[in-house]
């Protein structure tokens, strides 16, 4: 293996080989088997590389890039909340092995989901990130004795989070620092192949806990097939069994995932489901009817009503034209203009009759912060449409009662693989402390996971396959009264509104 | 689940994480961007965990999920067109790198070395890379995001990658000389 070789290997497996050098890489491998040695080390090494620099780029701190752009700092989230997760994982195996499972990792996991409920402006997540920074640091230069990915591969840990990219897309970080205090639990009782694991008091046993793992695996495999009933099935299986066996942060973690995904990442669980059965049947006959009143009942009970009343709404005006069972806002099509008004709800005037292209109003209570998520299909771009810029998708907030000064956001250049499927979309409204609004976008394409986005930049983005995903920051500030529109700029396009989450009501 | 069956999924479990760098390390050597080889990877998890009824425990866990890996990633290069493919896709060289016995090597040492390695990088070079392999940026995005040409990028990355190598190297060698 000469100097030669190596140059080769290292261009390959950066991504700067021609394919006349790809052809002799190949023949060199064929026939050198000191070449072919050096080309497994040196993949096994690109996977080292990538394990080592994924749990890196959890604790890198920018201040000069949020300087500049401080609307970052949501897409940046995902990287604390692997360190969050590190943290956890880190901590308490360090813990286990000292024969302390109080696990103080757990109480500073607390402390940081404390923190982040109360984050509500970019100062305070910048704290909660140098928190989490600082925490996980403490952990993470230990070598080998302290294996992170390897770490990661374990128990409920690895289970949940499959890949490192299903956590990227978890917008909630108390959400996901909750999962990772349940996830650090599970994983100080599984077992590990340097140490032997203390004996927990109560909860599930190893192999139940193992039991537990396979089965949300068949859960999450469910759900990458769209088969939500099995999804949905299991999950709940998983959860009563967690419930059950008193693993209760467990059960936690669990139960939100279901409500995340159920109401948020997959519209249809929601509209079979949770129209029906969230206020009355899951609240009332689940052993986790305490930890429902106490953390989910507040925020989601009007929501659901709400949407409840919607939905019933829908049904009555477009019983003629939806599909029997099926639950929606409203179905608005090509060149007209929708409105959906409930009788409880505030009536929105559209101001500009002449408006092109389809849209869809929602007119809602009052709100601070908010989640809206549905369905649309683009149908057809107008003639040279792309080119122009002005048509895509569009969100806005009204932030009087007569809809005269509202804050829109466009995308635009709407790709070509967009036009014609079905996408799913999520618009996240958040009034700042600062008294601007921030909106979040994101479109993914059917069928494919949520999970998918990897590329969270603050500008418009459109990846070629998977996911478009726009995060802008309002230039004026009013408080008061807002309200959603959504719609498809001069492009013919259908809306399905399928669920309004309100997080943050109006004080 | 019987015992059996607890005691299979327990060793496979065990296995998969042993083996897990170099299982991505297998798909990493045939896909160009981070992004794809991860899609790759779970998938290739997935399977493992759900075949677990097939597993024997007595034999070579390594071979039986590159096994695997090899077929997940064909049909991940068929599904794509092949775009992904950096290496020309040869039966005999598939062959051969599924059967090589250095996939199995203990790594504790390596992975050691490129840690500290990683810290003598220029920031510049650090940077890079965690681009690249943390947010599985391309190099155009990584150009972009740096206001660097894309060229600059990859001789970057090229010259940070040849420096990690010696370095691991030359360190691996001072510990089996019992230097370190």
């Amino acid at each position: 293996m000469d100097n030669d070789d190596r140059s080769l290997l290292i261009r390959y497996f950066s991504g700067g080989l021609d394919e006349k050098d790809t052809v002799c890489l190949r023949n060199l491998l064929l026939e050198e088997p000191g070449v072919l040695d050096r080309f497994v080390d040196y993949a096994r090494r690109e996977a080292m590389l990538s394990e080592h620099m994924q749990a890196m780029d959890a604790v890198e701190f920018k201040p000069e890039a949020r300087r500049r752009r401080p609307a970052r700092i949501v897409w940046r989230l995902p990287a604390a909340i692997a360190a969050a997760l590190m943290l956890a994982v880190c901590g308490i195996v360090y813990l286990s092995r000292s024969g302390d499972v109080t696990a103080p990792a757990d109480v500073a996991l607390a402390v940081l989901i404390e923190k982040a409920g109360a984050a509500k402006t970019v100062e305070d997540m910048e704290g909660l990130r140098k928190a989490v920074r600082e925490a996980y640091e403490g952990e993470y230069d230990c070598g080998s004795r302290c294996n992170l990915m390897k770490l990661f591969g374990l128990g409920l840990a690895r289970a949940i989070t499959v890949n490192p990219k299903v956590d990227r897309q978890v917008e909630d970080l108390r959400f996901a620092l909750e999962r990772a205090r349940a996830a650090g639990r599970t994983v100080a009782r599984l077992p590990l192949e340097t140490m032997t694991m203390a004996e927990a008091a109560g909860g599930l046993s190893e192999m139940e806990l193992l039991k537990v793992r396979d089965e949300y695996h068949r859960a999450r495999t469910a759900a990458v097939d769209l088969d939500y009933n099995e999804w949905h099935a299991r999950l709940l299986k998983v959860h009563s069994f967690c419930l059950q066996g008193g693993e209760e942060e467990l059960a936690d973690a669990l139960w939100l995932e279901y409500f995340y995904v159920g109401f948020f990442e997959r519209g249809r669980v929601y509209s079979k489901n949770a129209v029906n059965g969230f206020a009355g049947d899951w609240k009332s006959s689940l052993p986790g009817r305490a930890y429902f009143d106490r953390k989910i009942a507040a925020v989601m009970d009007p929501a659901a009503q709400r949407a409840t009343a919607l939905a019933a709404n829908v049904h009555a005006k477009y019983s003629t034209v939806l599909p029997s069972g099926k639950w929606d806002f409203g179905v608005y099509e090509s060149g007209g203009v929708g409105r959906f008004a409930p009788p409880e709800m505030e009536v929105i005037t559209q101001t500009d009759p002449n408006a092109k292209g389809t849209r869809m109003f929602l007119n809602t209570p009052l709100f601070e912060e908010a989640i809206f998520a549905g369905q649309v299909r683009i149908n057809a771009l107008p003639e040279g449409g792309r080119a122009e810029g002005r048509q895509g998708l569009s969100w806005h907030i009204w932030f009087d009662k007569a809809g005269g000064r509202t804050w829109g956001i466009g995308m635009s250049e709407v790709p070509e693989i967009l036009v014609g499927p079905w996408l799913w979309f999520r618009v996240r409204f958040v009034h700042l402390k600062n008294g601007r609004w921030k909106s979040v976008m994101t479109v993914w394409v059917e069928g494919r996971q949520p999970y998918g986005v990897r590329d969270l930049v603050p500008e418009t983005h459109f990846d070629d396959t998977i996911c478009v995903h726009h995060e802008s920051e309002s230039p004026g500030t009013l408080p008061g009264r807002a309200s959603v529109s959504l719609g498809t700029n001069r492009a013919a396009a259908t809306w399905h509104g399928l669920g309004l989450k309100i997080i943050r009501p109006v004080e | 689940m019987n015992r059996s069956e607890e005691d299979t999924r327990r060793h496979l479990t065990q296995m998969i994480l042993k083996h897990r760098t170099a299982i991505y390390g297998f798909i990493v050597a045939h896909l160009a961007d981070v992004s794809s080889a991860e899609d790759v990877f779970q998938e290739v998890c997935l399977v493992l965990w759900e075949q677990w009824e097939r597993y024997d425990p007595g034999r070579d866990f390594g071979r039986w999920a590159r096994g695997i890996a090899r077929n997940k990633l064909l049909q991940y290069l068929d599904r794509t067109g092949r775009k992904n493919a950096p290496l020309l896709v040869d039966p005999e060289l598939f062959e051969k790198l599924v059967e090589h016995p250095s996939w199995s090597k203990d790594d504790s040492m390596e992975k050691e070395a490129l840690g500290q390695c990683i810290k003598r990088l220029g920031k510049r070079a650090k940077e890079i890379l965690r681009l690249k392999y943390g947010e599985g940026l391309s190099g155009k995005e990584i150009a972009a995001r740096l206001k660097l040409r894309v060229n600059s990028v990859f001789v970057s990355i090229m010259r940070g990658k040849a420096a990690l190598m010696e370095c691991i190297e030359e360190r691996l060698m001072r510990l089996q000389n019992g230097e370190a």
